[in-house]
């Protein structure tokens, strides 16, 4: 018995395989939580949203981890190592930031001593250019051949990704509100940039490269038939246009929270386009469009 | 001159002769042979029950010739694809033939590699025989000779791993273990497509001349 998915040389079969180290990893991540809300006795608002917010994202790491898609991506298709990763950084560590209360954060972060660390980490720059260097790192011909092979290795790539998936969404999300960038343009640049932007460049690597790049899905047993070449290129689209949902509904919303602040603070001064006037009246939350004549 | 530096200019020296020397054919990246030899005239049966002679039926192509069966749970498959995929790809050349022996020729009817096969490239030829055929077919190529490895009736087969190839001047210059990766074949195919004898070449150019004079 295994107990983290790694490379294995059988064929693909849909047979059910137990990997216990998943679900040891999952009631690890799970069951401190639990205990801390339950024994919480000073304020916890919002705790049903954040618990259920928690657990959402650890379940979105329990699939990436384990049977079938842990083992897929593991063993034999370069796509569902994409599908892994996306799930690992851009459902699961977010979601898990988001469920995680502020006094919660606090606690962990005072007694493992990480407050210094989390504060540098979640600089931007810091966050951006780190999560992308990773990311790099992290999908080489070299890394992957070598970690997928072992259980060790494996599970030591899936830590990466998901502490990726941390520091990217720390700027935004971080539980501590000190951490978190404020401006909204700036919080939407920086997830424009260092998810949106940079990941495509590997991505297209994987999509334009001329001969399969991983030998480990190379030389897999096929899956259903699917050749190296054309499980690469869904590999590289898959990076490629796998977060634009996520990403950009996020941004969608920052937009219109920015908007909304905007008319909530700007008080009535008028906006003037040449000889456009646009007045907000924040009594009846309407607006009023009039042009000016000379 | 100083110690450190005389003892420098050694070691490269020493490295440069060692490189230089070896018997490296930067030519090929597969397994290169140390005295290729030339095709073993083998006839066996083809999916069609016709007998094939290995050497006439595929002349003036690349040969690689594979010893594997249907039901191997890893590496012929793995082969097979890797094949399929590169010789599908525009600027391989197209005058290779893929000669896939069974050596479970019990349980590999005709029908049975037929079928197998098409599920690759229905171009693949699929190769049987009697029992001490087979294995007199795995002798000549200097193959390893299968064997069942267990009485089951699920038995599996220990077989080479190789893929031997010959070019179409019919020396096998070089051997494809598993695994050996696309990148590999594509640089190697070529080569050995180009590796022609005297009498195919001249051949070639004869009938080129014929076609052009021909009126239109």
């Amino acid at each position: 018995m295994r107990f983290w998915c790694s490379t294995i040389e059988a064929p693909w079969s849909w047979d059910f395989r137990a990997y216990p180290g998943v679900w040891l990893a999952v009631v690890a991540l799970v069951l401190p939580y639990l205990l801390s809300q339950g024994r919480r006795e000073g304020p916890n608002p919002d705790r049903r949203r954040h618990t259920g917010l928690y657990l959402a994202g650890v379940a979105a790491l329990w699939v990436g981890s384990d049977w079938p898609l842990g083992l897929l991506g593991a063993s034999y298709v370069a796509w569902a190592h994409m599908v892994q990763f996306l799930l690992y950084t851009i459902v699961a560590a977010p979601l898990m930031l988001l469920g995680c209360p502020e006094w919660m954060a606090r606690r962990i972060a005072g007694r493992l001593r990480l407050y210094r660390i989390t504060s540098r980490l979640a600089r931007p720059v810091v966050a951006g250019v780190g999560f992308n260097l990773l990311l790099v790192l992290t999908h080489s011909p070299w890394a992957v051949d070598t970690l997928r092979s072992s259980q060790f290795g494996s599970f030591a790539m899936d830590v990466v990704w998901l502490g990726m998936g941390f520091m990217v969404w720390l700027p935004l999300l971080s539980p501590l509100p000190e951490q978190r960038l404020v401006s909204y343009p700036a919080k939407m640049v920086f997830l424009f940039l260092a998810l949106g932007v940079v990941p495509a460049v590997p991505a297209g690597f994987l999509t334009f490269a001329g001969f399969p790049l991983y030998s480990t899905y190379e030389l897999a047993p096929r899956f259903h038939g699917l050749s190296a070449t054309t499980d690469q290129q869904l590999a590289g689209l898959v990076m490629k246009l796998g977060g634009i949902p996520i990403i950009w509904t996020i941004i969608v919303v920052m937009v219109n929270r920015w908007f909304g602040q905007d008319r909530s603070t700007a008080g009535q001064l008028p906006t003037r386009w040449g000889s456009t006037v646009i007045e907000v009246d924040g009594d009846s939350n309407s607006t009023q469009v009039r042009r000016e004549t000379s | 001159m100083a110690r450190p530096l005389r003892v420098g200019l050694l070691v490269l020296a020493a490295a440069v002769i060692g490189c230089s020397s070896g018997p490296v054919d930067a030519e090929f990246e597969g397994l290169v042979v140390d005295e290729p030899g030339l095709m073993p005239s083998v006839v066996l049966t083809d999916t069609t029950g016709r007998p094939f002679d290995l050497v006439a039926n595929t002349a003036g192509t690349v040969r690689l010739v594979y010893f594997g069966y249907t039901r191997c749970p890893d590496i012929c498959s793995i082969h097979l694809t890797q094949l399929a995929d590169v010789l599908s790809r525009p600027g391989v050349p197209t005058n290779v033939t893929v000669l896939f022996v069974t050596v479970d020729p019990a349980r590999d009817t005709p029908e049975v590699l037929r079928s197998y096969l098409d599920g690759f490239d229905a171009d693949f030829v699929g190769l049987t025989g009697t029992p001490d055929e087979v294995v007199e077919a795995q002798r000549a190529f200097g193959s390893i000779v299968a064997l069942a490895e267990s009485d089951d009736e699920d038995y599996t087969m220990g077989h080479d791993g190789r893929v031997f190839a010959f070019a179409p001047d019919g020396i096998g210059y070089t051997q494809y273990p598993h695994p050996t990766r696309q990148s590999t074949w594509v640089h190697d195919i070529p080569v050995l497509a180009g590796r022609r004898d005297a009498a195919s070449t001249a051949a070639e150019g004869h009938d080129r001349n014929l076609e052009e004079r021909s009126p239109t």
